[in-house]
This record gives C-alpha cells, structure tokens and sequence, in this order.
C-alpha cells in the first residue's frame, strides 16, 4: 500500500504521538509551541482525534441470533479432539521417565499378568468342568461329596465395537474424519472472505466428497462389526 | 489492578465448563459473546464476525483446562479471541495468495468510491490487515504499543507508525 502524505512537516508524523501523550515533555512543548503557527497540524490533529473519538464511539454488537446452537454442536467434538490431545500429552511425558523406570514398570506388569492370566487359565479349566472333584491333598474336605459346578459359556470373544468415547479399531478412521472436519471448517473460512474462488470452491468439495467417503466406510464397517458379534452369555 | 483483589465474576462457571458441563460453557458464552463478536467484526470484518466468533468459543472450550486463573475469565477469553482471529485472518490470506497472488495486493488497496462516506466497519475494511490490526488493538481494545508488538510480531515503533497512517487515512474516509 503506498500512502502519501500532504504536508512534509516532520511534525505531522508525530501528531498521534501527541493525541496519546506518549511524547517526552521536551517534546511535547516543542510542539506546542509549533503548533501555535501551524494551522496546517492543527487541522491535522482535530481531524485525528475526531477519528479517534469516533472509533470509541463504535458499540458493543448485540449477540446475534442462533450462534448458540452452532456452537454447542461442536463442542462434544472438541470435546473428543481434546481428551484426543491429552492421551498424546501423556505418551509425550511417559517418553520422558528413565529407561529404566520404564524396564521396572514392564516388568512389574509382565509379572502381574502372567499371574492373573496363570489364574484365569486355572479358573477357566475349573469351571469348563461339570462336575469338581476335591484333590485328595485337601485333609478337612467332606470325602464322597460333589460340586456342582455349572458350564461356562463360550464368551472368548471380546466385542470388536465399544462405542465412540474409547479407543477401539475405528479410533484411526475418526481421527481421519476429525481431521477432514478440521481442514473443511479451515476452507470454508477462507471461501467466505473470497467467495468466487473457484480453486477454493473446489478444494472444500473434494475435501467434503472424501469425508462422506470415509464416513461411509466407517457406518459400513461399524454396523459389519456388529452384525458379526458373538451371542453374550445370559 | 491486583487480580488477587478482584474475585471473577465467572470462577465458578469456568470451573463446571472446564469439567465438561455445557450448560456453565453457555452461561460464559452469554456473558462474553457481544464483547467477542465486535472484535470478530472489528478484525475479520462483518461477513465473517459469526464464523469468526464461533471459532473463538470452540477454541476457548478445548483450551478451558489450561486456564489458571492467573487472569479475570474476561481478559485470559479476549487474549484467546485476538489470536485466534489474527490467525484466522491470515491464514485466509495466505490461503487465498496461494490460490490469487494478486489476491493480498487487492485487499491492501482495495478500490473505493471516493467520494462515498463510509461507515467505521467500512473504512476498517478498506485499511487492510497491516494497519488494520494495529488501529483496532490500539484505539478500540486498548492495548499499548507493547502488548501490540508482542501479539503481532513487530516492532514498538513500527506500531506507532502503522496507527498513525490508518488514523491518517480513517481521518480522509471518515471525515471528508
């Protein structure tokens, strides 16, 4: 932008200096006393501090319209984006712990789950069988009893789908579409402020053709999930 | 001002929000939203205020948990509602140069009527960011040409010239 101005007065490029009182005092009264003979800066710097007088004069605007529910639609998103963040922000630090703050840890964990897995094996194989028989080696056991024990159902399998608030097998494909959402809204602003872009128009169709597309696969996949589902025990 | 002398109005709402609750997220919205949308109109422009706003709120939402207090609710939301319409403003810039390079040139000098006496929003348009940014931090949310060069990334000096030269030109547009 060039910009011109009228006078070459080194003083008129220090009026809004003065109209904020921000010129030393030597200053100030060398231009006070300037401007006493110039009416050329003292029209200058009525018209500067009729600006500035005008610029406080603009109001507060009033909350416009349905803004509210556009907004509180997104937010259970960002909601989602920011616990998203914060998992990151905790793999972040645990990179930081000593290494052998780490090997402890591991261990620790190895341990504790080949205890627990040792027991639910054990458990699993007990309660396969119908009928418990008491080792001899149990002294007190009341001898020529039984248990009844009833058969456990098959429930090996684990549901593949969780629902949307946990990590499970879909998390990277609505991150994608989180993602796609992010890049969308970011192209749509920029369309608003050069709305006959024809460029622009169409990075934001090709960005929403992709995101129907991977929401599609992902409704696909998810209701696939579930059809496939082992029966849960009663 | 002490803030340790001056309990916020909003504590307790920001409290809830920051734990998930909407219902305190929108009471905060309805107490700040007028204040946050003038500045959208102010920086962004009036066709783009609402959009601008509601980025505004989103992101006040995802960054609730960094808030500690060590500023009134009003102030740390204003801090975040600047930087979040500055960069959206230049990212639409930068996104439009790449698709129109003369694009940023036209918005800098943007031809008028000149005999047409234009309105404030108007003239802050016609301004171009540059000067722009500078005569809205300055003469109409109040901060020094310190605040002004840290926000912005330039120098003391050259945020004294820059609003001179919008005041200087709102005073022809304005005025005449």
């Amino acid at each position: 932008m060039t910009i011109t101005f009228e006078s070459n007065d080194p003083w008129q490029e220090r009026l809004s200096e003065y109209l904020d009182g921000s010129l030393a005092e030597s200053e100030r009264q060398g231009f006070e006393d300037h401007l006493r003979g110039c009416e050329s800066c003292r029209t200058a710097l009525a018209g500067l501090r009729a600006v500035v007088e005008r610029l406080h004069a603009d109001q507060l605007d009033e909350i416009p319209d349905g803004a509210w529910p556009r907004i509180a639609a997104r937010l259970d998103r960002a909601q989602i984006r920011s616990r998203r963040d914060a998992r990151e922000r905790v793999r972040r630090s645990t990179g930081a712990l000593e290494a052998a703050t780490l090997r402890r840890i591991t261990t620790a964990a190895s341990l504790t789950l080949t205890l627990v897995g040792g027991i639910w094996v054990g458990a699993s194989l007990c309660l396969a069988t119908s009928v418990w028989t008491p080792p001899k080696w149990i002294p007190f056991w009341p001898r020529g009893g039984h248990i009844s024990v009833p058969k456990q159902r098959s429930t090996l399998s684990v549901p593949a789908y969780a629902g949307d608030s946990v990590l499970d097998a879909w998390t990277p494909l609505r991150r994608s579409i989180a993602a796609l959402d992010q890049q969308l809204a970011d192209a749509a602003f920029a369309l608003r402020s050069q709305p006959n872009d024809k460029t622009l128009a169409r990075v934001v169709v090709e960005l929403t053709r992709e995101r129907r597309n991977l929401q599609a696969t992902l409704d696909s996949a998810v209701s696939s999930s579930r059809r496939a589902r082992p029966m849960s025990p009663r | 001002m002490n803030r340790q002398s001056v309990p916020d109005p909003d504590a307790r709402d920001v409290a809830r929000a920051a734990r998930g609750d909407t219902q305190a997220f929108e009471r905060l919205y309805f107490s700040h939203a007028a204040r946050v949308h003038t500045l959208a109109r102010r920086i962004v422009g009036r066709d783009l205020a609402d959009d601008g706003a509601q980025e505004v709120f989103v992101h006040a939402w995802e960054q609730l948990g960094k808030f500690r207090g060590e500023a009134l609710f009003g102030t740390w939301l204003h801090r975040l509602a600047v930087n979040v319409l500055l960069r959206n403003a230049e990212m639409a810039r930068r996104i439009a140069a790449r698709v129109s390079p003369a694009f940023v040139e036209e918005l800098e000098a943007r031809p008028t009527d000149p005999d047409a006496r234009m309105d404030i929003d108007s003239a802050l348009a016609r301004l171009g960011p540059g000067l722009r940014e500078v005569v809205v931090l300055h003469d109409l949310e109040g901060y020094s040409h310190d605040e002004i060069g840290d926000t912005l990334a330039i120098s003391v000096s050259a945020s004294k010239m820059r609003l001179h030269r919008g005041r200087t030109l709102l005073r022809e547009w304005l005025l005449q």
